[in-house]
């Protein structure tokens, strides 16, 4: 008999009379009756629903705060859950973060503050500083309508350099009755199926099994159908468990990113290579998202404001497309079709994601407008790779995102061009204009960007408008 | 002087935490949505307006009642008293007659068993709507002398007098947008039919007594009928109660 086996709040736990395409949230409220956890916006946007999930990687547990509004229940299996429910210590003695946040005066209705203590563990098990930027970062994911922020941030700095809980001593045994539980099986209830293999071979038998089936990476796009749609997705095959595709792989002059590699754990290889890229990731949705989502995911997907499409073809990127009969690579720039369309065929997932080093002589910068900083959907992305040599421009590549039905490079712009930027770009796109802005504001945003790209690039010592 | 005390007596320049805090960040604290529902308790869906402004020309829901697990499907024309639920005016209807005022303003409302079963059926309720120009803006709302209130003018004294006597003359225009709390809990109400007549509802909502009167208006009912309790007070008056009223009475549930 299938079933859904994790550790809740360090109990293990089986579920086998529930479908699929429940929510972790609905699950949660309606079937454990824990009813800290909240709903608020049931889209990953608010954070009301954050839980922490523990996933054994390397021997070790890692902790990540997540939106349970947007996960499919069977996404928790093999995984410790913890919930707000689970902080506070046997004898009823509140959790460090839960006392700061009460000693800070940071609630007034109440009803994020689940969401926040569950974001404020995960960061506070992270052991980064108190540092203004980094907890605003952390805490992007949260939306409070009563307080204003201030105390819930001034709360945060308090539990930073952490952690200094009693987890510390539980997450081995945490760990260790985690191992205990038998990996992921394969999950059927009612007329839904679940798959979830765990190798690239059982992946493509799974796949020629029920070839109508849905591929499920993070699902933070996919988990809308669920939990804004109700969609009840009969055929799932989770990436989750196909270990080949977690690995990022270093090369000499390349890196390869894995199918299922998370924003999260592609950021240090970003940071270290472009760091541009990795900032622009940091913008993308909120630590919530960027745990549960995949860079791979995010360009099969292939929405025009799919802020990672126009870095991977300004970085001249190529994917690798496996299947049971083999693999084949494909730019960057050509796998994305149309609107929402790739060149993915049937039978093939992303497997990598491979981006060539910067080379001496090679700048690239990203840069996303929207209204929001963070948690919003842009109105353009911007990214360029510029190489220089002997002085003058060998190489510009420039690429656009929200300015087309998909990602684009900017043609007109990248030889020797005489002219307005915003008027070459009327040539290559014909924005649409809605509520994120209007069709000549995209274009001269777009060429704002070039502009800037253009100062921060000829400048003696180099800089970032963001420093400023 | 010396007797001035070290302190002010009472709280008043003392932090004082909030009493709820404890509760808040354990999760403890209970919303009307974490309240364990009795079972045979109804969900009710509603059916929302696609347009801005638009006359409502005809209102099917038999698809809807057909569905599975649907007890109820009623519109403006099954309100027993009176469609109204407006803190101030009477220019509120708990569910448009018709004409449709906001983009996403209830037409109908469908009560099946589950929640997930009376949204299936909410997308079945067949509805033409007529669209009609909306309006947008203040200007244009001056133009047709659209207003919500007639507007306010402050005089007192001969003002054309004065002015023309008056040295300076200055004459401008202040906007000022509006804002919303846009609390983050959502709205719900309970609503279980007593004896007799009698209706309680739990409602999140900070004003019991206008959804008091919101559900006597629409049930016909005088207000000692209708018992309302908070749980856990929310920011802002609403009238979430009203929709599960009406089925509520409906199907004696």
């Amino acid at each position: 008999m299938s079933a859904v086996r994790f550790l809740l709040n360090g109990t293990p736990c089986s579920e086998d009379g529930a479908p699929p395409s429940m929510t972790v949230l609905d699950w949660l409220r309606t079937r454990a009756h824990l009813t800290g956890t909240k709903e608020g916006c049931a889209e990953g946007d608010c954070g009301a629903c954050t839980i922490v999930l523990g996933r054994r990687i390397d021997g070790s547990l890692q902790l990540r705060a997540v939106n349970s509004c947007l996960m499919m229940l069977p996404q928790i299996d093999n995984c410790a859950v913890l919930t707000v429910e689970g902080l506070a210590g046997p004898d009823g003695a509140l959790h460090p973060v839960q006392q700061a946040l009460v000693d800070a005066d940071a609630t007034q209705c109440g009803f994020c503050t689940p969401g926040f203590v569950m974001a404020m563990f995960a960061f506070h098990h992270g052991g980064e500083p108190a540092d203004t930027a980094i907890v605003h970062e952390a805490l992007a994911g949260n939306l409070c309508r009563c307080t204003g922020y201030r105390p819930i941030a001034a709360a945060c700095r308090r539990v930073a350099h952490g952690p200094a809980d009693r987890f510390v001593a539980e997450l081995p045994a945490l760990a260790d009755a985690l191992s205990a539980l038998p990996v992921g099986v394969d999950y059927h209830y009612g007329e839904q199926t679940f798959l979830a293999p765990r190798s690239l071979a059982a992946l493509f038998a799974a796949m020629a099994q029920v070839p109508d089936a849905i591929l499920l990476a993070g699902g933070t796009d996919l988990g809308l159908r669920i939990s804004k749609d109700r969609e009840a997705l009969p055929l799932v095959i989770s990436l989750e468990a196909v270990d080949e595709l977690r690995r990022i792989t270093p090369a000499a002059d390349a890196i390869e990113i894995g199918g299922t590699v998370t924003y999260t754990d592609a950021l240090p290889d970003l940071d270290r290579h472009f760091p541009s890229f990795g900032a622009l990731v940091r913008r993308i949705g909120s630590r919530q998202i960027r745990n549960l989502g995949t860079i791979a995911g995010n360009l099969a997907t292939a929405s025009p404001i799919g802020d990672t499409i126009p870095c991977l073809i300004a970085l001249d990127a190529t994917v690798t497309l496996a299947s049971r009969s083999g693999q084949r690579m494909l730019p960057v720039e050509s796998f994305v079709t149309g609107y929402r369309e790739s060149a993915l065929a049937a039978g093939e997932v992303i497997a990598a994601i491979r981006i060539p080093l910067l080379a001496a002589g090679q700048d690239f910068a990203a840069y996303k407008v929207c209204k929001r900083f963070d948690q919003d959907i842009s109105t353009v992305v911007a990214a360029f790779r510029l190489e220089r040599r002997g002085g003058k421009v060998a190489e510009l590549r420039a690429a656009f995102g929200g300015l087309a039905a998909r990602a684009m490079r900017a043609r007109s712009l990248e030889g020797p061009v005489k002219g307005r930027p915003d008027a070459l770009l009327a040539r290559d796109f014909t924005p649409i204009a809605d509520h994120r802005g209007g069709a000549a504001y995209r274009l001269r945003a777009a060429a704002g960007l070039l502009r800037r790209f253009q100062l921060e690039t000829s400048l003696a010592e180099p800089m970032r408008v963001e420093a400023l | 002087m010396s007797d001035v005390p070290a302190r002010i007596r009472g709280a008043v320049h003392a932090a004082v935490g909030h009493d709820s805090a404890v509760a808040h960040v354990t999760g403890a604290a209970r919303y009307l949505d974490d309240v364990p529902i009795v079972s045979g308790t109804l969900e009710a869906a509603l059916v929302l307006s696609p347009h801005a402004h638009a006359r409502v020309r005809r209102v099917d829901l038999s698809a809807a009642l057909a569905a599975p697990g649907v007890l109820a499907a009623i519109t403006a024309a099954d309100i027993p008293g009176k469609n109204d639920i407006a803190p101030m005016r009477s220019d509120e209807p708990a569910l448009a007659a018709d004409v449709v005022e906001y983009d996403g303003q209830p037409v109908a409302a469908i009560a099946a068993t589950t929640l997930d079963r009376a949204r299936a059926a909410a997308k079945l309720a067949a509805i033409d709507y007529e669209p009609l120009a909306p309006v947008l803006t203040i200007e244009e709302a001056m133009a047709r002398e659209s207003y919500v209130s007639p507007p306010q003018i402050m005089v007192r004294g001969e003002v054309e007098e004065a002015l023309a006597r008056a040295p300076h003359r200055l004459a401008g225009e202040l906007r000022c947008g509006g804002q919303d709390h846009f609390y983050l809990e959502g709205q719900i109400a309970l609503a279980t039919p007593g004896e007799a007549s009698d209706m309680h509802v739990w409602s999140s909502t900070q004003h019991p007594t206008e959804v008091q009167r919101g559900v006597a208006h629409l049930l016909g009912l005088p207000f000692n009928a209708v018992t309302v309790e908070v749980a856990r007070r929310v920011r802002r008056p609403s009238s979430p109660a009203s929709p599960p009223c009406s089925p509520g009475r409906h199907v004696g549930r």
